[in-house]
């Protein structure tokens, strides 16, 4: 007897809680017949406008507007019933998925409405916009690369949401809905007669397509990336490869620097000359380090923008160089190539000339005017070892002070030699 | 940033008269007096960008004089360091780290052919340190135990090969490789390996009878920001070099951090892109202080 009672008072209390949870605005805010979904709208008219649109958030099209909304008083703005940026994961919580590979940033940050409308729109999910007009709106660089290429991939015309998901991907990086070339070989039929010619009959089914082509499409044929690798366009893979019918076709012949010494020799040899060869160079990786093997977005087959390869070793200083108030102009345009030498040189810090003052004088013609005394013969007065030059004043990747200075021109830097005259 | 908030802070100290080597934050138990710097040979001639320092029997120092080419002895005094001769070596046209053997002998680094040279203690050129390993070998740093074991840095890999007295290949040690640059290594009295991650700022230690590399205390990461030399006290205290960030970084047996001293300078006390470091058990400090033309000497106080 005692059991059934317990089990009846169990199944009451979760029928109390379930039908709690389950409240429409009705019960909750004990509204009068027939009032739901009528009751906000006799203040709120424009919303008629918004209920004629062709896709209408489920809760608004119900008209439980409490869903969101509080409807007498609340902490948030818009008397929203949590933060702005948490309110809608309280039914979308699974929108980026725990363990995601890559999220979009927006979506991490619940800034859902930089995208949809949380009421209701002309588009699919109540979409600010169609296609990919909504994403160029924030992607926009990728927008204008897209209507500069020649040669368009081409799910691009439809939408973005062909490759990308736009919340997060579980399994592949950059958003994608299937890590390359899983998403690649859905559309390119591999085993395909016209794959394999423009391939060279080489297996590239399941490389990394993005290695050559640029997924959203360029000017160049086959949609390669902006700079391509000579023996790429000349269609000479068995330049470094083995020949595509080797067991180990995709394999190169030589690795390292030794690979790319047969057709850059000239340069590997005056490099390896220098007194200082940039480390990177000598390693296992060698020149892909920095560069990419097959074509790349950046110049010079470099893997990334110019700073950004440096910086991926070197970032304290290129950081620096982004947080200062004065920039260098070659660092602010991310040439750090303006004055280092990036495979080696005979110079400490890898300059391209002789010394810091030749660097300068690429660009600073100093010795056309009026300046402090700098060169061989002017000792820094605070080490007698060290001659007077142009980093003795100025910091090359930036400052604080106007002219790059180390010091405030005005009060600190003159006085930081000349002591006599420090007040 | 933390490089010039430091230059205004040492600049007040500076002023105040203060003797000990700029701390942006107490180095533990331990400090770095300044001491009176190497500047010149015995001829009066200046050093030229030293990329390399050692300390040997007898209170012998070593300095390779990079940027002038050449290799230029000294002899530690009471009354400070003495130099003692020169030498321009045809083979070792840009001399690098160095480090001297049990005998007196020096092993050279040359930076231009990335091979270890031998040197007499009469400065004669006695051959090239032959690798017998697979590969090609890109020599980046070196230690020597006291038994005369040489532990060479090769970055190609990266490993540490190391060869017994006669030059044999004794072992290979393998080296993370991924985000890893090993920038130099140093032997503790007890045969510990220590070694210096650049990239991953990151001490790790090969201890004695081990064969693996392990992480030496926690991430440097907001120590230090480019490190290039280490060199491994007695105490089991590492001095660690941050080049770029021009500062001396000391960690305790345990691999803790316990301060950071040194900063970005000219003057006496100041570092400009240090390169190598040197430590003596009477309780000196060497280093290489590159773009100041000097070997700066600092006495390591509790």
């Amino acid at each position: 007897m005692r059991a059934r009672l317990t089990v009846a008072f169990v199944l009451s209390a979760l029928l109390a809680v379930s039908a709690a949870a389950g409240q429409t605005d009705e019960v909750k805010y004990k509204l009068k017949p027939g009032a739901k979904g009528k009751a906000c709208l006799s203040c709120h008219a424009q919303f008629q406008e918004t209920m004629k649109q062709a896709f209408i958030h489920t809760p608004v099209k119900a008209g439980e507007c409490s869903d969101c909304h509080s409807p007498h008083a609340s902490s948030h703005g818009k008397l929203l019933a949590a933060d702005a940026d948490k309110i809608c994961a309280t039914c979308h919580a699974d929108i980026v998925p725990a363990g995601a590979k890559s999220a979009h940033q927006d979506a991490v940050d619940g800034q859902c409405t930089k995208c949809h409308d949380p009421h209701a729109s002309a588009n699919k999910d109540q979409l600010l916009a169609s296609g990919s007009a909504l994403c160029f709106k924030c992607h926009a660089d990728v927008g204008k690369s897209i209507e500069a290429a020649k040669f368009k991939h081409g799910p691009i015309g439809k939408s973005c949401l062909g490759c990308h998901d736009p919340h997060a991907s579980k399994g592949a990086g950059s958003l994608l809905v299937k890590p390359a070339p899983g998403l690649c070989v859905e559309c390119h039929k591999t085993d395909a007669g016209p794959f394999r010619t423009a391939h060279l009959n080489y297996p590239v089914g399941s490389s990394d397509c993005s290695s050559c082509h640029d997924p959203h499409g360029s000017s160049q044929k086959g949609i390669l990336w902006t700079s391509v690798h000579q023996p790429v366009a000349n269609r000479m893979c068995a330049t470094c490869h083995y020949e595509a019918a080797s067991p180990d076709a995709l394999k190169v012949k030589k690795s390292g620097l030794d690979g790319c010494k047969g057709c850059h020799s000239e340069l590997v040899n005056a490099t390896l000359a220098l007194n200082r060869v940039h480390w990177p160079v000598l390693d296992r990786e060698a020149c892909l380090n920095c560069h990419r093997p097959h074509a790349s977005k950046a110049g010079k087959l470099l893997a990334a923008p110019e700073i950004d390869v440096c910086g991926s070793c070197h970032s304290d200083a290129v950081r620096q160089a982004r947080e200062s108030a004065a920039k260098h102009q070659p660092v602010a345009d991310g040439n750090c190539s303006a004055c280092h030498s990036p495979h080696g040189s005979n110079t400490v810090l890898l300059f391209n000339a002789a010394d810091s003052t030749a660097v300068c004088s690429t660009c600073h013609d100093w010795k056309e005017h009026s300046s402090h005394p700098i060169g061989k013969e002017v000792v820094d007065p605070r080490n007698k070892n060290v001659r007077v030059d142009c980093l003795s004043c100025h910091d090359s990747h930036g400052s604080a002070h106007k002219y790059i200075t180390w010091q405030d021109k005005k009060r600190d830097l003159c006085v930081t030699c000349h002591q006599d005259f420090r007040r | 940033m933390r490089r010039r908030i430091v230059v205004v802070s040492w600049a007040l100290a500076a002023l105040l008269g203060g003797a000990l080597l700029p701390a942006s934050q107490a180095a533990g138990g331990l400090k770095l007096r300044a001491q009176a710097p190497l500047y010149t040979d015995s001829k009066g001639a200046a050093l030229t960008e030293p990329e390399g320092v050692a300390f040997g029997p007898e209170s012998a120092v070593a300095v390779s004089d990079t940027g002038a080419g050449r290799i230029v002895t000294f002899r530690m005094a009471p009354e400070g360091a003495q130099p003692v001769a020169e030498y321009k070596l045809a083979e070792v046209p840009y001399p690098t780290r160095m480090e001297f053997t049990s005998k007196g002998d020096l092993l050279v680094l040359d930076g231009k052919s990335r091979r270890i040279a031998r040197v007499s203690s009469s400065g004669a050129f006695r051959g090239f340190v032959e690798l017998p390993a697979a590969g090609a070998p890109a020599v980046r740093s070196f230690a020597v135990d006291r038994q005369d074991q040489l532990f060479v840095l090769d970055v190609s890999v990266p490993r540490v090969i190391v060869l017994d007295a006669a030059g044999k290949l004794a072992r290979e040690i393998a080296l993370p490789a991924g985000r890893t640059f090993f920038s130099d290594l140093a032997l503790d009295p007890r045969g510990n390996l220590y070694l210096i991650d650049s990239l991953g700022q990151q001490a790790w230690v090969v201890r004695t009878g081990t064969t693996e590399a392990a992480p030496f205390g926690g991430s440097l990461a907001q120590e230090l920001e480019f490190a290039t030399s280490l060199a491994a006290a007695d105490s089991g205290h590492l001095f660690v070099v941050d080049q770029y960030g021009d500062g001396i970084v000391i960690l305790g047996p345990d691999g803790s951090f316990q301060g950071r001293q040194g900063t970005m300078g000219v003057r006496e006390g100041f570092l400009r892109f240090p390169s190598a470091v040197a430590y003596d058990p009477a309780g000196t400090l060497l280093v290489a202080d590159r773009d100041n033309n000097r070997v700066q000497v600092f006495a390591i106080a509790r």
